[in-house]
């Protein structure tokens, strides 16, 4: 079930074209610019069930677009789009996929390979 | 459970079925990187986009006279050469192949997201061939993470049977990563 990154990776496409439909200010959609790809990205890693935990760096993104909207020049438009977008990809993020399949002990199987080396017994 | 499954896992993420299907996938953005690696050296003369017009070739005249699709080139090359090395248990026997495979994919998709940011904000136009190739990077990479997962757990197994993870990573074999492979079994 990964319907909650699918609606995501939608969102983070509708703030890389909404510039252009909402007829935004230059200064106003750079938020939108650069939010749009990181959101694309961000949901498309965390897709898949290794990378489940990375969709929390949507909420830092929400927030910075959100903050970014209110710079001058911002139209209502886009401003209540940035708000409702936010919004709903927070929301989202709470929604944690739930994966069927087993991965062992994740990456913290891979944790050992970090430890201080043991020189091997001849 | 498949047998060539790691342990503690329900599926082989180096299944053949599987990465013959990224390496497609891969070839399919080889292919789009290619044709637009022509254009940026001036082997075409246009390049076609049915959505943005002489966007593409602003995009693509940006960093001229340096061709970066070539660049995409050689990252699809690789995955394709990646995906189809090795037998169905490589992240056991050929961890290279699986390591190597999610740093490109990893690079792959990041350098997509900053190329996705840089066509408005940098170029101020938009490319569609440019966009689909950033997309397959971007299906690629939650598809094959799971196959360096399975390597690097490997690589902890032999090391924490204090065998050499230098000689593990390569596939030279060694009474430790027997000694793995009996863990693995149990």
């Amino acid at each position: 079930m990964m319907w909650p990154r699918l609606v995501t990776v939608a969102l983070g496409v509708w703030l890389m074209a909404a510039p252009a439909v909402l007829h935004s200010e230059r200064a106003a959609a750079t938020g939108e610019d650069l939010i749009g790809p990181i959101l694309v990205g961000v949901s498309c890693a965390s897709a898949s069930p290794v990378l489940r935990e990375l969709r929390w760096l949507a909420l830092p993104a929400a927030g910075w677009l959100v903050a970014g909207s209110w710079l001058p020049g911002a139209d209502a438009a886009t401003i209540a789009n940035d708000i409702v977008v936010s919004l709903a990809v927070a929301a989202l993020t709470f929604v944690r996929a739930r994966g069927q399949r087993r991965y062992g002990d994740g990456w913290r199987a891979v944790l050992p390979l970090l430890a201080r080396s043991q020189r091997a017994p001849v | 459970v498949p047998g060539c499954a790691p342990a503690g896992w329900d599926h082989n993420p180096t299944a053949a079925g599987k990465r013959r299907a990224i390496a497609g996938l891969a070839l399919a953005g080889l292919c789009v990187s290619g044709y637009l690696t022509l254009y940026q050296v001036g082997l075409l003369s246009s390049v076609w986009d049915p959505f943005f017009g002489r966007g593409s070739r602003a995009v693509l005249d940006w960093t001229h006279p340096f061709p970066d699709a070539a660049l995409g080139v050689a990252a699809y090359a690789a995955e394709v050469v990646l995906s189809l090395i090795g037998d169905d248990d490589r992240w056991r026997t050929m961890p290279w192949t699986v390591i190597g495979f999610g740093v490109v994919i990893v690079v792959g998709a990041l350098t997509s997201v900053a190329l996705m940011i840089t066509q408005p904000v940098g170029v101020g136009a938009w490319c569609t061939l440019c966009l689909a190739s950033a997309a397959i990077s971007l299906i690629i990479l939650p598809w094959g993470i799971d196959e360096p997962l399975a390597g690097l757990q490997w690589l902890a197994l032999v090391r924490a049977s204090r065998g050499s993870v230098w000689r593990a990573l390569w596939g030279v074999h060694n009474g430790h990563v027997r000694l793995a492979s009996a863990r693995t079994a149990q």
